[in-house]
């Protein structure tokens, strides 16, 4: 008998654990939609800090990584990390511009679709573009504090990179907090954004490698 | 005279041939001897304990950044997964003596060959427990020779001590692959080359600090 109340108890767990995200109607869906586009329709410069957290299931402690992130919206992108070293990439004129602790060079991303396709996720997952990118099956869900999309790849090739995409949006923002890339393996890497200033000006020269 | 020309053309083949087939040794060995002995390499030793660098791989014109992890997961295995600086995982393993399981791997990865060449220098880097039948010495450095399949590898102690410095892999005539563990005053400067000399490829592990 006390094995069964442990199984009822252990139940109910899960079950509330389930019911803390529910699914979004079609209304709630049309609404969050065209809250995100009129939040990233305003927005002409961004810069954020960010936390980027690699979780290994292997690994009793994750990696975690620092930096600030810079978005023009004439579609210029920096990540630069700090720590645990530093290290930024600068997205535009379709090249990726690696500086690597001094140690620069270039590569032209029109010759690597691969890489052309993360600068579109990473741009995508910011402004909320992604929701209506066809390579990507979309559902909607929310949680006290936040609306969840779940983006799942439509691609047998991309699914070999990538198993599901989850971008956090605090309740009622329109603008994304958290992002979580999930791998094949159930692996992911987690990025935070913190600090999020909106419209300062952003110097040119931050985007000159 | 046709016969002496002949005779002569066949000696030089035969000291061309004969001199191309001498097999690769250290230089400077000052003694050396046959020993039945377990060796160890102390660098990725501890069980559960994690082992994060920073990596830098160069091969033909290209380089490749990310994050390095190491992990002994028990007395004969160690996990090694290459990420990317963004985090992704590029290719996840587990290496044992005589195991290699590749957990994933990016398609432009996924490939027979890069798989034996990882498979080669993983196992080589983090293998801990390693039989020696062969004991050569230098001034500087003690250097037990163990023999895998085609190969016979070198594994060169600082004289008199048990700090692993290099391991050299070669065939019958020449180094194929050198590992060097670089030790540094301060732990955070400490380094480790991975260098291949048949292809054009090398890779640099750098200690990562996590707070």
């Amino acid at each position: 008998m006390k094995l069964k109340l442990t199984h009822i108890v252990v139940l109910l767990f899960v079950i509330s654990g389930f019911a803390q995200q529910k699914n979004l109607t079609p209304a709630e869906i049309s609404s969050f939609k065209s809250e995100v586009q009129a939040t990233s329709k305003k927005i002409i410069t961004l810069k954020s800090t960010f936390v980027q957290t690699k979780h290994l299931s292997f690994l009793t402690k994750d990696i975690t990584s620092v930096g600030t992130l810079y978005l023009k919206a004439n579609n210029q992108l920096k990540w630069a990390y700090t720590k645990p070293y530093e290290y930024s990439v600068i997205f535009k004129n379709n090249t990726m511009y690696v500086n690597d602790q001094g140690k620069k060079n270039a590569v032209d991303m029109s010759k690597s679709k691969h890489f052309e396709k993360i600068n579109k996720l990473i741009v995508g997952s910011i402004n909320g573009d992604l929701f209506d990118n066809k390579e990507f099956a979309t559902t909607y869900q929310s949680d006290k504090n936040h609306i969840i999309a779940k983006l799942v790849p439509k691609s047998k090739e991309l699914l070999k990179y990538i198993k599901e995409i989850h971008l956090y949006f605090p309740v009622n923002t329109g603008y994304v907090s958290s992002v979580r890339m999930i791998e094949p393996t159930s692996d992911y890497t987690q990025i935070e954004f913190k600090e999020r200033k909106v419209n300062e000006i952003i110097e040119e020269s931050v985007f000159k490698n | 005279m046709k016969l002496l020309k002949r005779a002569y053309l066949k000696t030089s083949l035969l000291v061309l041939v004969l001199s191309s087939c001498s097999s690769y040794k250290p230089s400077n060995i000052t003694t050396e001897g046959l020993v039945d002995q377990r060796i160890k390499n102390g660098h990725f030793d501890l069980v559960d304990s994690s082992y994060l660098y920073r990596v830098r791989i160069q091969i033909y014109n290209e380089n490749l950044n990310g994050i390095f992890v190491v992990k002994k997961i028990n007395e004969d295995a160690h996990r090694v997964v290459l990420t990317s600086d963004f985090g992704n995982t590029l290719y996840d393993c587990t290496v044992s003596a005589k195991k290699f399981k590749v957990h994933s791997a990016v398609p432009q990865l996924n490939k027979w060959m890069v798989k034996r060449i990882l498979q080669r220098d993983f196992r080589l880097l983090v293998h801990s427990d390693v039989q020696a039948y062969q004991k050569l010495t230098t001034d500087a450095h003690d250097i037990y020779v163990n023999k895998s399949k085609r190969r016979k590898n070198y594994y060169s102690y600082k004289a008199g001590t048990n700090e692993l410095e290099q391991i050299a892999s070669a065939n019958n005539r020449k180094v194929k692959l050198a590992i060097d563990y670089y030790k540094a005053s301060n732990p955070i400067q400490d380094s480790i080359v991975i260098q291949h000399y048949a292809i054009p490829l090398k890779m640099v592990l750098a200690p990562l600090q996590q707070d």
